[in-house]
């Protein structure tokens, strides 16, 4: 299996974690390798935290995951996509039943105001899912809020979304986004998490000693090919 | 909250400074010009350049050409590596699908390959040969291709041969994010090559013929900068 030791790594923070009670972990990445490590980290969600995950797509079409997924050979039978790009992308491939479609990424703090959302189980019918009650949610990407909705708008939803995860230790929220180029929204997200990993280029190491104190990242050169963690 | 473009390099030397550093990520262009002027070595260098900092990269090539033939003609230059072959650049013959199966077929080859490699940087070397094999709507077809690849989340090239004194296919043109074209002119008893951006979408770039020399060491190199 591809990328089995970044997900070994990346499970192994999570598991970490889950001990702890912690249950927001912000992953920075390159840009170019946003995919990848999204791909890596949904992996590690699904196998650590569990099946029933909520995976809301704002920067592109939800089935360029689930291609991923069945690619890669990872099961997310149990998982339910909330797409918010595909209507406004020129797509037409839009046919899944375990997605949600919405009109716009513009909706996304309305449909999160109550952590709540009207979504397709996997038999066709449709049911009130509490996003805080699934394993986890992922936000693909989390920086694209920014493109459709204003900044004190974004920053409220995701402050009350990463409040209302905290709130609920039996749920688990993973966010990938490249620190270089969207940094304010790391520093935002980073002052908001309970675990920072940086995964490079995709490829994922342990963080030494002297980097893991505090939030704000002590990193070597950036052009370092390898991953740390900080706590 | 900062949005800065993402920008890779174009391996040309001298083209990046023509582009603001580089090409747009995601972005899908097109490299057009007649036979012989050096679009499959630009593209190549694209690769390299990409294989070179450590990123992944699938070669489609839709001529059925075998890949010993192609690196016979290739290994000429000094950049190309053969050890990244097979690991960083993957080549991938499309021409039999090409030839066999229908529009939504070949994107999903493509879909399927590039799902598994997931790279950052895809050549589709030339796409121009595909209107020739396809049925039904062929600006359908190229319109599902770009959205496609810029989902797949990675630079995209495609070369596009034009007939000499055409500057580009039309019927690509308008799907792309960029077009850069190669071209040639006959001055006096001379044979002077070119290159223009003729269009780079979110970004300042050159407007103008620039000429270029094809050395052994650098693939394209652009000469006379006048920015």
């Amino acid at each position: 299996m591809v990328y089995e030791t970044e997900v070994i790594a990346m499970r192994d923070v999570i598991s970490q974690m889950m001990k702890t009670s912690q249950n927001r972990l912000l992953v920075n990445t390159d840009r170019v390798y946003l995919a990848k490590t999204n791909l890596i980290t949904l992996k590690s969600l699904l196998e650590e935290v569990g099946p029933r995950g909520i995976f809301l797509s704002i920067n592109r079409p939800y089935h360029y995951m689930a291609h991923l997924l069945r690619i890669h050979k990872v099961d997310y039978e149990e998982m339910l996509f909330i797409d918010a790009i595909s209507k406004i992308s020129g797509e037409r491939k839009m046919e899944w039943k375990q997605t949600t479609f919405l009109d716009s990424p513009f909706q996304i703090p309305k449909i999160f105001e109550d952590l709540q959302l009207i979504g397709k189980t996997l038999d066709g019918s449709t049911a009130i899912i509490k996003i805080i009650e699934g394993d986890f949610v992922m936000i693909d990407d989390i920086s694209a809020i920014f493109h459709y909705n204003e900044l004190g708008t974004g920053k409220r939803f995701l402050k009350e979304f990463l409040d209302a995860v905290a709130s609920n230790p039996k749920s688990f929220t993973a966010f990938a986004i490249d620190r270089e180029t969207q940094r304010d929204t790391y520093e935002f997200l980073a002052d908001h998490s309970d675990r920072l990993v940086d995964m490079g280029n995709a490829a994922f190491m342990e963080v030494p000693k002297e980097f893991q104190e505090g939030h704000t990242p002590m990193l070597p050169p950036s052009e370092g090919k390898r991953g740390m963690v900080h706590e | 909250m900062n949005d800065a473009i993402i920008r890779r390099s174009s391996g040309t030397p001298g083209l990046d400074e023509m582009i603001s550093g580089g090409f747009p990520f995601p972005s899908v262009l097109l490299v057009a010009g007649s036979a012989g002027t050096g679009k499959t070595t630009f593209a190549q260098k694209f690769l390299f350049e990409g294989a070179k900092n450590g990123e992944q990269c699938i070669f489609f090539t839709t001529l059925s050409e075998p890949t010993q033939w192609m690196l016979r003609f290739s290994s000429q230059f000094e950049f190309v590596d053969p050890e990244y072959f097979g690991r960083e650049i993957v080549y991938i013959d499309i021409g039999h699908d090409i030839r066999e199966r229908g529009s939504h077929e070949i994107l999903d080859v493509l879909d399927e390959k590039i799902a598994e490699i997931m790279p950052q940087r895809i050549v589709i070397d030339p796409i121009t040969i595909v209107c020739d094999f396809i049925e039904d709507n062929y600006r359908t077809f190229l319109f599902d291709l770009v959205t496609r690849l810029k989902n797949w989340d990675c630079v995209t090239v495609l070369t596009g041969e034009v007939a000499p004194g055409q500057l580009y296919p039309p019927e690509i043109a308008h799907a792309v994010d960029g077009i850069v074209l190669l071209m040639y002119s006959h001055e006096g008893d001379e044979r002077r090559k070119y290159i223009e951006v003729l269009k780079m979408r979110g970004t300042n770039h050159v407007t103008g013929k620039q000429s270029i020399d094809i050395t052994t060491e650098e693939g394209i190199v652009v000469l006379k900068s006048k920015f």
